[in-house]
């Protein structure tokens, strides 16, 4: 087989425009799997992706496609995460690609994640071939949807090819297109091999499976191979080639194919996505694939096991949950006010929400969430930067030079009818705005500058309910940008509370400090004196409430010597206290810190 | 002492009572006292005795007349400095009151909650203002020294200014001593029942603070001296029975769910009138717990105790009794009290400020 007939294409679209049941179409219509066996949505194997309807993990499946040139082709169709906080996996898998599909939804239209996807296949200088999906559903508007082709993607209208996943109208002609449009893999098959890892998986019994795309040359069991970037070593196992719920072993993989490798690799961290595969004894020549890079974490929050005795459990679980997703971080950690936690680094916001989801579901751990927080970046007066991963690690005030936040390009796509509300909420949360598309007549394409803390701090929610569920919204971190930020620092009746200090803009710090504050009083229960919050920045007290003191408390005599009754109480009542956090002389209430520091999360929910 | 009779069960009580059936419920009562006593030989002598319940008052004038006369057979009386019995303003007849001085009873506590037929009504108690002063005056007409009258403050629907007129009404009787209680909640009471299907309210603890400190001023203004967080005296009418319990000293009970405490132990009598019969008549002692108190938790209990009266702890004294030192951590504890103005020193005692007296739950769980 020459690589003359081999395409390898991906399919981008937003959650639910129909990617997976595309897929599901394409493996009938080559008889890679019969339709009888065809289990719904074949591509997504995990539960919590069922469930959520998000791809999370790429996949490739191989199939045989006999054109109507009379040709057979094999076809590699490489499924990508939907979610850009996995752009740099995303990007990744459009590399191993020459082709992508852009698939929208004919009665939503563009959303806000397809024009961050396409750009990118762009960028990967992929052969682009935009579908219109669902046509049989009678709110469809194709004619609309060709107009936001041309107006937001600059795509001709006549190359737009219109299909219905479902019944499987114009599916045929998608393959027939990739076949005819899609080029071929280039590379040469006697040069030193080169592979590109774009994805990999953990399998209990097999170790590490790694996802491959050979460029140039060919290789197979017995090589010994040495992972680029890395820098390891290992002894191929064996190669192969994808088909829905197995793998077909090969001898060899060869130039421009899509497949698997497995080399006796004992944990996900050994292998980088991005990293090129190459044969040990070319390692010294060969130039590497381009735009290896490690992992991001722009987001980080604490988690922290309820029960202090549950640390061990929590920390297996999450060791098992890294087998699977090399892309997440956890580092121990201690907090005054939660004990014995963990530190963990995400790509992004839906990335978090995705591993907490599944730590509950595969642990049994009750577990505390801290609210999360963005990585920043400090130049101190001696020069240095130091990427600040939680409040605690900042210096002094008096040595920080500059103080960084990561900013993002957030793009909005929302009916028109909601671009005030829209630019409110952005200014509120201090975006700056960029421009403004129409992309139709009805809907708009907003773009700001906004800083990444102020996403994660609840915007979707907000963006949902302001644009009553139509907006969609994408974002890219596009760099560190100075600004005025400052430590939030919270005092019970003069000391500082370590655990809940924040850091925040200096615009926002009052608000945020008293709100802060309002929830502390609820918690924190009236003690035998007057007890002072305040919130300050630096030694500046810039909110403050106060708890008053209890009023009474004192009971009726011990009735007839009866004192033993009366002693269990008061052992009661000090046993109580025993369970609180000392600050000073304020004794606080873990359920204090869970309301001011997050949201508490119910293993058996 | 106990005698377990009541006529019915008062909304807000949780001790552990009989409803008065049968005569023979008597006559077991009265064995019982005296199969009890025999355990202590013939020759206990106490410095104050104690009759207490349910309520005394119930047994007949003859019945009492018959339990008083079996103490005799075991108590020596000439060591007996007060000698109080408890009793229902409406239970107070010339009968008894002749019984009473008979017996050489030299305190009468009156159950008398309130003055104020609505505030009655809310703790179910039976009689009527008018009853009470007649005890009174009988009481006093039978040359009983010293009258105590029970008053319970913040009642669901008592304002500042019901409690007010109850006072003045209070201390308009002639009595020599009040125990002021703060209405409590507990479990199993019909109070606490009502309460749990929102049909009253419990008053918030700012106004209960409010009658708190009407109580006591009122009181104060009136002579009576509060020489305990719940208790106010006249001059020379203090009750050494209840300073007993405060200072942790010895005691013996008798009776169904008395309590006892000699030399470090302290035990609980079977509650049940029949348990406690049955197990007396099989010649046992009607013990249902007891435990020992290690000195530490001595300490605790009896700062607990002791900072409730107004002379308040001498801890040399406590350290004797307790043959160990106070620990550091209390006295860190007593020290940050006393910086919180909560507690005082005063010569070589450590007592309760007043403010400390509204906070006297929270000052002794910091020292238990
Ligand atoms: N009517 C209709 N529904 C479709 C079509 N394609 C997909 N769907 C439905 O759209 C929903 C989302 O499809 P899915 O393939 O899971 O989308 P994905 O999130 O992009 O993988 C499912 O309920 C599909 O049954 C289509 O062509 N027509
Ligand atoms: S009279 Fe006293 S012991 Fe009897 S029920 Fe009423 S409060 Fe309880
Ligand atoms: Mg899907």
């Amino acid at each position: 087989m020459t690589s003359a007939r081999i395409r390898n294409f991906c399919i981008i679209a937003h959650i639910d425009h129909g990617k997976s049941t595309l897929a599901d179409r394409f493996l009938e219509i080559t008889g890679t799997v019969r339709k009888e066996a065809l289990e719904a949505q074949t591509l997504d194997s995990m539960e919590l992706e069922k469930e959520r309807g998000i791809t999370i993990k790429a996949k490739a499946v191989m199939m045989k496609y006999k054109a109507d040139d009379g040709q057979v082709y094999t076809l590699n169709l490489i499924d990508t995460p939907g979610h850009v906080d996995f752009s740099y996996e995303v990007s990744k898998a459009l590399q191993a690609c020459e082709g992508a599909l852009l698939l929208v939804d004919a009665a939503q239209g563009i959303e806000a994640q397809t024009v961050a996807n396409y750009h990118l296949a762009e960028r990967a200088k992929l052969r682009i071939i935009p579908v219109i999906n669902k046509i049989d559903l009678p709110t469809a508007r194709p004619e609309l949807i060709e107009e936001e082709f041309e107006n937001i993607l600059m795509l001709e209208r006549e190359r737009v090819l219109r299909a219905s996943a479902k019944t499987g109208i114009g599916v045929k002609d998608i393959l027939e297109t990739v076949v005819r449009d899609v080029p071929p893999p280039t590379g040469d098959p006697n040069a030193a091999m080169r592979a590109l890892v774009f994805d990999s998986v953990f399998d209990d019994y097999r170790g590490v499976i790694v996802h491959v795309r050979v460029f140039d040359g060919s290789f197979g069991r017995g090589d010994k191979i040495r992972m680029k970037g890395v820098g390891s070593t290992h002894e191929v196992l064996e190669v192969g080639t994808f088909v829905p719920g197995s793998m077909i072993p090969r001898e060899r993989l060869r130039v421009g194919e899509t497949g698997y490798m497995i080399a006796n690799i004992k944990t996900l961290s050994d292998v980088r996505i991005g990293d090129t595969v190459c044969l040990e004894k070319e390692a010294s020549t060969v130039v590497a694939l381009p735009g290896y890079k490690a992992p991001q974490h722009m987001v980080f929050c604490g988690i922290y096991p309820t029960q202090n005795k549950d640390f061990d459990q929590l920390r297996r679980a999450l060791e098992k949950l890294s087998l699977n997703d090399a892309s997440f971080s956890y580092t121990p950690e201690s907090s005054d006010a939660l004990g014995f936690g963990f530190r963990c680094g995400f790509l992004g916001l839906l990335h978090m929400e995705i591993v907490q989801e599944r730590l509950e579901r595969e642990s049994n751990v009750d577990i505390v969430q801290t609210a999360p927080n963005v990585t920043y970046e400090v130049v101190t007066t001696s020069g240095d930067v130091m990427r600040i991963e939680s409040p605690a690690q900042l210096p002094d005030a008096s040595q920080i030079e500059e103080f960084r936040e990561p900013v993002t390009k957030l793009d909005i796509i929302a009916p028109a009818e909601f671009v005030g509300g829209l630019l409110g909420l952005a200014i509120e949360r201090r975006g700056r705005f960029l421009h403004q598309e129409y992309i139709s007549e009805t809907r708009v394409m907003l773009s700001f500058e906004m800083p990444l803390a102020e996403i994660i701090f609840d915007f979707y929610d907000k963006l949902k309910s302001l644009t009553r569920g139509y907006g969609t919204m994408d974002y890219e971190v596009i760099g560190f940008r100075p600004a005025h930020l400052v430590r939030l620092r919270i005092l019970v009746s003069g000391s500082e509370v370590d655990a809940l200090s924040t850091i925040v803009h200096r615009d926002v710090a009052e608000q945020r400090g008293r709100k802060m504050l309002v929830k502390l009083r609820e918690e924190i229960p009236r003690h035998m004196f007057e007890v002072a919050l305040q919130a300050a920045i630096g030694g500046k007290i810039i909110a403050r409430e106060s708890i008053r003191a209890m009023s009474k408390n004192v009971t009726a005599k011990c009735y007839g010597g009866d004192i033993t009754r009366k002693r269990k109480l008061l052992e009661k009542q000090k046993e109580g206290k025993k369970r609180m956090k000392m600050v000073g002389n304020v004794e606080i209430p873990q359920k204090a810190f869970l309301s001011v520091l997050g949201i508490t999360r119910d293993a058996e929910k | 002492m106990h005698s377990p009779f009541c006529r019915r069960r008062c909304s807000y009580c949780d001790f552990a009572i009989a409803i008065l059936r049968s005569s023979s419920d008597v006559d077991r009562f009265l064995d019982g006292i005296s199969l009890e006593l025999e355990h202590f030989g013939d020759s206990l002598r106490p410095r104050t005795l104690y009759v207490g319940g349910g309520t005394p008052s119930r047994l007949a004038p003859a019945d009492l007349r018959e339990f008083f006369a079996r103490l005799d057979r075991t108590i020596d009386r000439r060591s007996v400095l007060e000698f109080t019995v408890e009793a229902n303003p409406e239970d107070v007849t010339p009968d008894r009151a002749v019984v009473l001085r008979e017996a050489g009873v030299t305190r009468v506590s009156l159950g008398v909650q309130s003055l104020d037929p609505e505030t009655l009504r809310q703790l179910g108690r039976r009689h009527t203002p008018e009853q009470v002063r007649h005890a009174v005056t009988l009481l006093r007409d039978a040359g009983i020294r010293s009258i105590n009258v029970d008053l319970i403050f913040a009642v669901p629907g008592q304002t500042p200014s019901i409690l007010d007129a109850d006072l003045t009404k209070f201390i308009e009787l002639p009595t020599h001593h009040v125990s002021a209680y703060n209405l409590t909640y507990e479990d199993r009471t019909p109070l606490r029942s009502l309460e749990l299907l929102g049909r009253l309210t419990r008053q918030e603890p700012d106004s209960e603070l409010v009658a708190f400190r009407l109580v006591h001023e009122r009181l104060a203004e009136a002579g009576f001296a509060a020489y305990e967080i719940s208790n106010y005296a006249k001059p020379g009418h203090q009750s050494l029975h209840n300073l007993t319990y405060w200072n942790n000293e010895e005691y013996l009970g008798v009776g169904p769910s008395a309590v006892s405490c000699v030399g470090h132990v302290r035990w609980r009598n079977e509650p049940d009138l029949d348990v406690w019969f049955s197990t007396l008549r099989q010649g046992l002692r009607p013990v249902a717990d007891a435990e020992s108190l290690a000195p530490d938790r001595f300490i605790g209990e009896s700062f607990a105790l002791a900072l409730r009266t107004s002379r308040g702890v001498l801890l040399s004294r406590l350290e004797r009794r307790a043959r160990m030192p106070i620990d550091r951590e209390r006295l860190d504890r007593i020290v940050r009290l006393m910086e919180l103005r909560l507690l005082e020193r005063e010569g070589p005692r450590i007592r309760l400020t007043p403010r400390g007296r509204e906070l006297a739950d929270c000052v002794a769980a910091e020292l238990i």
